[in-house]
């Protein structure tokens, strides 16, 4: 199951969107542009820091909008949290 | 207004609000003041001043303690005595504005302003009440409140109403308000009701004397319609207080749109233009048969919680809800132009959807018929009717379209919407298939917005269509991620 898990989830980020697809039973694809991005969260529960993996969330102004990135390593994790933000920032508007 | 603080541009509410506040006091405080009054007379008449004194002056804490200000593009109110607490707000956050009052500020002249925003809390001391500014002056607050977030200056109207009449409750509208969704599942546990009590009265006539089973069936058949007109009665009621005296207006100069309504507190509601990103039309089977139906705006940075707020047809005829409608997103395709349907494995869909349960159903009646007595099987045929119908419904109601900068979706039966959302304030794509979607290459398509339900579904369209409908709507968009 876990490696079936793996398989499945997808997650990309480019200059324009972010994209994630998650579930191995109901799939899901979720897309949302950088410049609706509000909020880029970084995560680390308590079994996750165990193994140093962490978790990226970022929201929209939609509540059925949020995007999670699970199960990234550490560092990967912070790297994409200071990218994303960084993107974001860059693109007026705000965000609704 | 007292010099207080004038100079930083802080205001209090209005004066009249210290009689509001301790009569409020009074009420809330109605078992404790009933109590001193009755025990405090032994112990003599002190008690009793306390427990008018206290009230009062917890009104004049309350009082002393409100201020609010909007100054430098912002909005800001000031709470409390001893704890202080400062809410403040950007004007261009504004996306509602709501003028209520009770009938004890009615009889002052007072009103309650709130400021809706697109804030997420749904914590009171977040809010932006300024609960008492006399009725004039609120009205001034709101033009600045909505307008202050413009960068052009508004053109000065003054006292001369340029805002032009939309829609006028007609009071025979009353009778879509038994009619609603909410009606309908009163109808149909009425109607479980009658079936059982006539199961009830078909024991009673097998054991009994026949003529006793015909007064039971008598006492039912009273029973259920007194309840069902009991209902409707109050359906009624319920539409009359909060909606007498409907009036819808826009206002071109100020760009935004005016409702107001309400017999016992009034309520007045303001949208500001910019922020409807779309309408969702309701339609349920009920208003549906009756040629009714009801409108509510998607108000960008305004949920389903504050529903109250967005409101602009309460159940009304479907003539003058679609020209609303029309009139609202400036366009009439949306509204009106044929829908485009998802293809013979969504219907397939939709009637495996409904027959499913029914069938559970009917095989739970057989395994009971088997066992008690044959005739039960008769209750099978309603559930099949039932869901069979449904199914057509369903079918029939299902469609999406993109015109005139809009995605459009309909879909369900029971409580069928329309939904008409404008492509640029759609801010995120979902698409979600379940195992059984995805066997037949079936996907949700979701628009995620704002506002109102925060999404738009398109329900079961195949993969390549649902891809090629978001990539069409917003354009560039999904480009890095098509191969």
């Amino acid at each position: 199951m876990p490696q079936w898990r793996y398989l499945v989830h997808r997650w990309e980020v480019t200059e324009t969107a972010v994209y994630t697809q998650t579930g191995w039973w109901s799939r899901e694809r979720r897309i949302a542009p950088m410049s609706r991005v509000q909020t880029v969260d970084h995560e680390e529960g308590a079994i996750a820091r165990l193994f140093g993996l962490a978790t990226v969330r970022v929201t929209t102004a939609s509540a059925a909008g949020a995007l999670t990135i699970e199960g990234l390593d550490q560092q990967r994790a912070l790297d994409i949290v200071a990218e994303l933000t960084r993107m974001a920032d860059t693109v007026p508007g705000d965000a609704t | 207004m007292d010099t207080f603080d004038e100079a930083a541009g802080w205001h209090r509410l209005d004066r009249r609000m210290l009689l509001v506040h301790p009569v409020r006091e009074l009420i809330r405080f109605l078992p404790v003041v009933a109590g001193v009054v009755l025990f405090g007379r032994s112990s003599g008449g002190r008690w009793a001043l306390l427990g008018v004194a206290i009230p009062i002056a917890l009104g004049l804490i309350r009082y002393l303690g409100t201020s609010y200000r909007i100054k430098a593009g912002r909005v800001e109110l000031r709470r409390g005595l001893l704890n202080k607490h400062v809410v403040s707000t950007p004007l261009d956050r504004v996306r509602t504005v709501d003028v209520t009052a009770s009938p004890i500020h009615r009889i002052l002249g007072l009103v309650t302003l709130q400021v809706g925003t697109g804030t997420a809390s749904k914590k009171g001391e977040n809010r932006i009440a300024l609960d008492g500014v006399a009725v004039d002056r609120a009205a001034e607050l709101r033009d600045l409140l909505l307008r202050g977030g413009r960068a052009e200056e508004p053109a000065d109207t003054g006292v001369v109403d340029s805002s032009r009449l939309v829609l006028r409750l007609d009071l025979a509208w009353v009778r879509f308000a038994p009619l609603t969704t909410s009606g309908l599942v009163i109808a149909g546990a009425a109607i479980g009701f009658c079936f059982q009590a006539a199961h009830e009265v078909q024991i009673s006539v097998s054991v009994g004397d026949p003529l006793r089973g015909a007064g039971i069936a008598i006492t039912a058949a009273v029973v259920v319609l007194f309840l069902l007109a009991a209902l409707c009665l109050l359906a009624v009621i319920g539409y009359v207080v909060s909606n007498f005296g409907l009036v819808l207006r826009h206002d071109p100069v100020g760009h935004a749109w005016h409702l107001a309504r309400g017999l016992v507190t009034t309520r007045e509601t303001t949208i500001d233009d910019a922020r409807v990103a779309g309408v969702s039309i309701g339609e349920p089977l009920g208003l549906r048969l009756a040629r009714g139906g009801r409108l509510s705006a998607i108000v960008t940075g305004l949920d389903r919680r504050q529903r109250g707020s967005s409101v602009l047809v309460p159940p009304a005829p479907r003539t003058e809800v679609d020209r609303v409608a029309v009139e609202v997103l400036g366009v009439g395709d949306p509204v009106t132009c044929p829908l485009r349907t998802h293809g013979p494995r969504a219907v397939r869909r939709r009637w495996t959807r409904a027959l499913v349960p029914a069938a559970a159903l009917v095989a739970i009646d057989v395994a009971l018929a088997s066992a008690v007595a044959w005739w039960l099987l008769v209750l099978s045929v309603p559930v099949l009717l039932i869901a069979a119908f449904l199914a057509w419904d369903r079918v029939r109601s299902l469609g999406h379209a993109l015109v005139d900068g809009h995605l459009v979706a309909r879909s369900g039966s029971l409580d069928r919407r329309r939904e008409a959302l404008q492509t640029p304030s759609v801010i995120g794509w979902n698409q979600e298939a379940t195992w059984f979607q995805r066997r037949v290459g079936l996907t949700d398509l979701v628009a995620t917005t704002a506002g109102g339900r925060q999404r738009v579904r398109v329900l079961d369209l195949d993969e390549g269509s649902a891809t090629a409908l978001a990539a069409t709507a917003t354009p560039g968009l999904l480009d890095p991620f098509l191969e």
